[in-house]
């Protein structure tokens, strides 16, 4: 128990997995590369959580303070690993900027994922007309108090377009993946822009729903029959401009008819790619990725959390788009995996 | 100035032989004005343009291969056309040849039948004539070679469909920055007229569609289309729309004639291909770049502008 | 009662009674109008596969019915009842009836390629355009389009010579499609072109037109594209149940 295990990425699954080791004795070194810890929730500034409600930064933010003030926890902000060799048990790492090579028994990638940079996506507008955003700035307008509003004159939206699925389910930029918490989170958006702004109407274009789960009446039915938000059945192809109000053209597909609808703030329902940082982090650690560039998972259903590497565990979005619920979950089962393997090394390297 | 595509195999395609040899002559100019040099693919065929994928895309993968061949057996790794069409099509047959097995046995089995040796994907890069002297040369120093500025003409720039679309065709696009062009926004004849002098307008047709495919077949959804280009251009205060490729060039040419007999609608705005509007501001005369051998006639306000 | 928005029905759906009385009250005539239940009678089950034996077809399978490729339609914009999202429905549930219903505009597609650059499955929309109107052809819903024509005249002079030359295309298409040679608008665009071109070049224009430019030692290629074509044109006919003996339309 002296040696710690290395986690890597301080968002949900970090502070879980980092949370649930040190609550059972377990030395734990967490590593981001970024300032602070927190991850997507608190350095992208979501607004409130799904399905909690509460706002980021005091559900993620708790978890930070919870893990600052934790003992047995060391924290190291504004680095990376740049070597890792060894085998389950006894792991050698080193930092960067160190000389000196660390030792972990067992290593718990949490490194996340990135958010889809919508110029690549350049016929939707973004980055060529600034009142196309994106749904983490919408959020940011959410959580920061300043409230939605156009970003080329500050004035209030009264009309807003949420285009679906931007980075996600596309084969034509590589992206084959649902990025799973989209349909909710734009929903749960378009709810609390409604509540802001009750004067302002809310539209959602989209290909399917996938308010999986409980998010069904909780999201997508409540946006309809509480919010009053219309679902339009369509795929925009083309963001433009009048010159005073954004363009959104598209057919309605239900009605079989051509759409041209002005909207104030057109928001990108932006997905969730693979962290930009995934080649080097595959490297580096010598695990490998599943075809679409996230970290491939190892067993399904014996070992929860195993990578393609025995001893080196991952949990949350770096293995695939995830919600923040679930990343915690994993962070935990992960946490319950190390532990093991550091007691049975040799039943649990397999 | 880089050694990059300064001797490139040249193809130039059956347009550019017809009714387009001003874009071939201009083009050809332009290179010998710049220090280029330009050596024809010999004896080359037809790349399939827009016709042959409609009886059978494979047979255009074939004769865009062959071409390709010729190139590679001519020592060449580059290739170069002006056309969009034989751009594309080439573009086009090395993509498929690369990610298609069905494509490879086809032109496997066709080059077999013709006793010829297939083209194997990845041995010869095609590029257009903007990659050709945008990365020969650069705008820097064409910048500095400007002899007869365009300054004072306002340019539409218009780059059509086969340039950009469907862009998996074109990996080297859209990868952000100045030096990979964009399948949305193209902007490397923007970036080559302006280092001339000229004017750009802001024109949001750039990658429309002229209806070239049917010119002649549905001459009417071809002159509404091409109409569109042109009073577009117009609102958008352009004297000339450069072009970059010989279907788009004579069709906005024909249907610019036809909607003003057929529709009755006159527009004003005149055609010019970018090589011919470079090659004058390098001091090339309007007759040296062809512009006489257009369909269109643009000669009054080549003086109006002193060009040429 | 009264259709309000009788424009959005077909005709062939609309009934009207010119004498109806309906408990003791008199409708009729333009109060007597009513709207034919329209019932789908069956799917066609093949329809799909049809479709995807043809070349440009193969990917229709993918589709989800996103719009992408409508809303982005050249053709789409200057027509609406032009609709790729749609005929692909059509054709994938076996609704042959319906798509027959616009068998006359398929053919329009401009190969702008927007559809196939923005569809988010490849379904590759232009090609299963391509396929619709081809199939249409073979199967004898519509003659040949221009487009079908000027594409073979195209092809013909490729494969025969490895080469085209513009106005012989230009000649043997407006014949085929039996259109004046001259076409008014082209006459007075040439005219202006000949006033301004210097003697020796118009002489080898006029010595293009007459000796057709080729390809050497083409031959070869000539066989085996034809030996090629001849095979597909079999596989496509045999795939849609026509008999391959019979000559291609």
């Amino acid at each position: 128990m002296n040696t710690p295990v290395l986690v890597v990425g301080g968002g949900p699954a970090g502070l879980s997995a980092a949370h649930s080791l040190a609550s059972t004795g377990q030395k734990v070194l967490l590593v981001d590369k970024a300032d602070r810890l927190g991850g997507a929730p608190i350095l992208s500034g979501y607004a409130k959580l799904v399905p909690s409600g509460e706002w980021a930064k005091d559900a993620i933010g708790g978890m930070v303070q919870r893990i600052e003030s934790n003992p047995l926890v060391e924290i190291q902000t504004r680095t990376t690993i740049t070597e890792f060799s060894g085998a389950p048990g006894a792991f050698k790492y080193m930092l960067a900027g160190e000389e000196q090579t660390r030792e972990a028994g067992a290593t718990i990638l949490c490194t996340g994922f990135s958010h889809f940079d919508p110029v690549n996506k350049p016929e939707l507008g973004f980055g060529i007309f600034p009142d196309v955003v994106t749904t983490t700035q919408v959020e940011q307008m959410l959580s920061s108090g300043k409230g939605v509003k156009c970003l080329s004159d500050g004035r209030v939206p009264e009309r807003v377009a949420i285009l679906l699925c931007v980075g996600s389910r596309d084969r034509q930029i590589g992206r084959e993946w649902c990025s799973k918490i989209c349909c909710t989170v734009s929903a749960n958006l378009a709810m609390e822009i409604r509540e802001a702004l009750p004067q302002c109407s809310v539209y959602i274009y989209y290909m399917d729903i996938r308010t999986f789960g409980l998010y069904e009446d909780a999201y997508y039915w409540e946006s309809q029959e509480k919010y009053r938000v219309k679902y339009i059945k369509s795929r925009i192809a083309e963001v433009t401009s009048d010159g005073k109000r954004l363009i959104v053209k598209g057919e309605d597909t239900l009605v079989k008819r051509p759409i041209t609808i002005p909207f104030d703030l057109v928001v990108q329902a932006i997905g969730m790619d693979p962290n930009v940082d995934n080649a080097r982090i595959a490297s580096i650690f010598g695990v490998e990725l599943e075809r679409h560039g996230f970290l491939q998972r190892g067993a399904t259903y014996r070992a929860m959390g195993s990578t393609t590497r025995p001893g080196l565990l991952v949990a949350g979005a770096a293995s695939g788009p995830e919600t923040i619920d679930d990343s915690i979950a994993q962070g935990q089962a992960a946490a319950m995996a190390a532990l093991t393997s550091l007691k049975a090394p040799a039943t649990e390297a397999a | 100035m880089s050694n990059k595509y300064r001797k490139v195999a040249y193809y130039p395609g059956c347009a550019l032989e017809g009714g387009a040899s001003s874009y071939n002559r201009s083009t050809k100019e332009v290179g010998k004005k710049l220090g280029l040099e330009l050596v024809e693919l010999e004896n080359w065929n037809c790349c399939g343009a827009m016709e042959v994928k409609n009886a059978d895309p494979k047979l255009q993968t074939f004769l865009s291969a062959r071409n390709l061949k010729i190139a590679e057996d001519m020592g060449f790794d580059t290739v170069m056309s002006p056309c969009n069409g034989c751009y594309h099509n080439l573009k086009k047959a090395e993509y498929d040849l690369a990610h298609d097995e069905a494509s490879r046995e086809t032109v496997k089995k066709l080059a077999h039948r013709a006793k010829t040796e297939p083209y194997q994907a990845g041995k010869v890069e095609t590029i257009h004539a903007l990659d050709w002297i945008r990365d020969a040369i650069g705008t820097d120093e064409l910048r500095k070679q400007v002899r007869n500025s365009l300054k004072g003409l306002k340019v539409a720039n218009y780059y059509g469909c086969m340039y950009t679309r469907p862009r998996h065709i074109f990996p080297e696009k859209d990868q952000g920055g100045a030096n990979s062009d964009s399948t949305y926004r193209p902007h490397f004849m923007d970036d080559l007229l302006a280092a001339a002098g000229a004017e750009n307008v802001e024109y949001p047709l750039k990658t429309a569609c002229c209806g070239g495919a049917h010119t002649l077949s549905d001459s009417d959804t071809s002159t509404r289309l091409v109409l569109n280009l042109l009073t577009t251009a117009e609102a958008c205060g352009a004297e000339v729309i450069a072009t970059e490729c010989p279907t788009c060039h004579q069709g906005l040419e024909m249907h610019q004639a036809r909607a003003e007999k057929v529709f009755g609608k006159k527009t004003k705005v005149k055609m010019l291909y970018f090589t011919q509007l470079l090659g004058m501001a390098l001091g090339l005369s309007a007759r040296q770049v062809g512009v006489h051998e257009n369909l269109s006639d643009s000669r009054s306000l080549l003086k109006e502008k002193g060009l040429g | 009662m009264p259709i309000l928005s009788k424009h959005l029905i077909r005709d062939e759906n609309l009934i009207r009674n010119e004498n109806l009385v309906i408990e003791g009250v008199d409708v009729s005539g333009d109060w007597s109008t009513f709207i034919k239940t329209r019932v789908v009678q069956d799917y066609n089950d093949s329809l799909q596969e049809d479709i995807a034996a043809l070349p440009g077809g193969e990917n229709i399978h993918r589709c989800w019915q996103c719009g992408s490729c409508t809303n982005t339609c050249t053709i789409n914009a200057l027509n609406p009842d032009f609709n790729p999202r749609y005929w692909i429905y059509l054709i994938r549930i076996g609704m042959e009836e319906e798509l027959i219903r616009d068998k006359e505009i398929i053919w329009q597609c401009v190969s702008c390629n927007k559809c196939t650059s923005v569809c988010p499955r490849d379904v590759m929309p232009e090609g299963v355009m391509r396929a619709t109107a081809h199939w249409l052809e073979l199967k004898g819903y519509t003659p040949e389009s221009p487009a079908t024509i000027f594409d073979k005249v195209f092809s013909s002079q490729v494969f025969a010579k490895g080469k085209i030359e513009e106005g012989r295309l230009m000649m043997r298409f407006f014949k085929k499609t039996g259109q004046k040679l001259t076409q008014d608008w082209l006459v007075g665009l040439i005219r202006g072109l000949v006033l301004r071109l210097p003697i020796g070049l118009l002489t080898r224009m006029g010595l293009s037109a007459l000796i057709h430019p080729r390809t050497r030692d083409w031959s070869n290629h000539r066989m085996a594209i034809a030996e090629y074509i001849t095979e597909q044109k079999a596989l496509h006919r045999k795939a849609l149940g026509l008999p391959t003996t019979e000559e291609s339309r």
